[in-house]
């Protein structure tokens, strides 16, 4: 049984052209929303999947509240990428199925057989006065860069027992594939408007609700270039619609209980005008087991539905209404994260010295379509 | 998506309402910080977790604050 190109998952591609879109979708990150004390912090985070594709990744994150008003923080991101070598001649059949073939760019015979690495940088920063959040973040790799401006505003209502806050921001994308022998990728670009909505209100003494809704407006390039799917029988490559209306809505409850620990749980409801629609469902639990050390364990459920142009398969050439793509992230599937963290808080052992945690976390994440990865996740924070 | 909507607009109702009134020192448990999710966290998770599914969002928003000063 041949296995479709389009069925495995893009890496270094979706990797690069989905992190601005995430600063993008996320925002809080990229602007947050006050900072109390001055922090510096340092995350290694250690991707691998089971298709041998490793992502290396290293945050450097400060913050500072420069007077009772003003606040900035920064942030740079290093990550590698690495693309395990296909194991059969460049355009054979072994090859094409081979995983890697649909998502890296191969120029020449012999850089098949080796594995392809990839870096990207990114900065970021951000200035908070009086409610009011500016900032701007820029990526950097071979074959991908992205700008981003960004502009929120919070406001605490109800005796501080309300918050409601209002964002927006927009990206300018500028993607240059690199060469491929069996796609014909030329310059195009790639923007973002996004703005959202969020309420965060205090219930009781021991409850918080969120609610928010966001919406993203994408133009441009929006497949991977250098994908193929079959299509009667042959490898062409992939093409989505140059423009896609994304919306969410998300809940959340926190809930404090009274042996020093929290539950949280969220849902999310997505849907976009190429026919995706999912829904996400999670729960943690944050447990003191001490004063030195919290864990936490977290289960996270997703499901998905197609959108209206994806197949496993064309019989016939011009896709739908022109869009082909056998990309599985666009196909129906469920997937499934567990995990875990512990917190240490070293200064509470030692009894002086400044704030400081220290965490180790792992999280194990499989879906329908038999792919599955492992993240591990180490940091430490300062507090001055 | 217009039941979703229609739930999500009645319960910003609700919250936009303020129907409580929890006062400053008694938020302590609210303060505490396992009652707060962290947002560099959940923008890491979405980095990835956004190059595996067709979705995205959530994960924050602008402020947003905890509400619990």
């Amino acid at each position: 049984m041949r296995v479709q190109v389009a069925h495995k998952q893009s890496t270094t591609w979706l990797l690069a052209t989905t992190v601005a879109g995430a600063c993008v979708a996320s925002w809080a990150p990229c602007v947050r929303a006050g900072i109390d004390e001055t922090t510096l912090s340092y995350i290694f985070n250690f991707y691998s999947d089971v298709d041998g594709v490793d992502v290396i990744g290293s945050y450097v994150m400060t913050g500072a509240r420069l007077d009772n008003r003003l606040g900035l923080t920064f942030q740079w991101v290093h990550d590698r990428v690495m693309i395990p070598a296909i194991e059969a001649p460049p355009g054979s059949q072994e090859a094409a199925d081979a995983i890697t073939s649909a998502s890296r760019p191969i120029a020449n015979s012999g850089d098949p057989y080796q594995d392809y690495v990839k870096t990207r940088n990114s900065f970021e920063g951000s200035a908070n006065y009086h409610g009011y959040d500016v900032g701007y973040y820029v990526s950097m790799e071979s074959d991908y860069f992205a700008q981003m401006v960004s502009l929120a505003y919070n406001h605490d209502l109800h005796g501080d027992n309300l918050n409601l806050a209002v964002g927006a921001s927009y990206s300018l994308d500028s993607i240059e594939p690199l060469e491929d022998d069996d796609t014909a990728g030329a310059p195009d670009y790639r923007n973002t408007t996004y703005w959202n909505v969020v309420a965060t209100q205090v219930v009781t003494k021991t409850t918080v609700v969120r609610v928010g809704a966001e919406f993203n407006r994408v133009t441009g390039l929006q497949h991977d270039p250098y994908r193929n799917v079959y299509v009667a029988g042959t490898n062409v490559p992939e093409n989505h619609p140059d423009e896609r209306v994304r919306r969410d809505l998300f809940l959340g409850l926190t809930q404090y209980i009274y042996n020093r620990s929290s539950v949280m749980l969220d849902y999310r409801y997505y849907s976009d005008d190429w026919g995706v629609e999912s829904h996400t469902i999670g729960a943690k639990l944050n447990q003191y087991v001490n004063e030195q050390f919290v864990f936490r364990y977290r289960y996270r459920y997703y499901s998905q539905l197609s959108s209206t142009f994806y197949r496993d398969e064309y019989t016939a050439p011009g896709g739908i209404d022109g869009n082909q793509t056998g990309d599985y992230r666009l196909g129906d599937f469920g997937a499934h994260l567990f995990g875990g963290q512990v917190a240490w808080h070293p200064h509470r052992f030692f009894g002086f010295g400044t704030r400081t945690r220290v965490t180790f976390g792992y999280e194990r994440y499989f879906n329908s379509n038999n792919f599955s990865a492992d993240v591990f996740e180490t940091g430490l924070l300062v507090a001055f | 998506m217009k039941r979703v909507d229609r739930i999500v607009f009645v319960l910003s109702l609700v919250l936009a309402a303020g129907c409580t009134s929890v006062r400053p020192y008694e938020k302590e448990h609210l303060a505490d910080p396992i009652m707060v999710s962290s947002k560099d966290e959940a923008m890491r998770e979405l980095k990835w977790l956004e190059a595996r599914e067709g979705s995205t969002g959530g994960a924050g928003g602008a402020g947003g604050g905890c509400a619990c000063k």
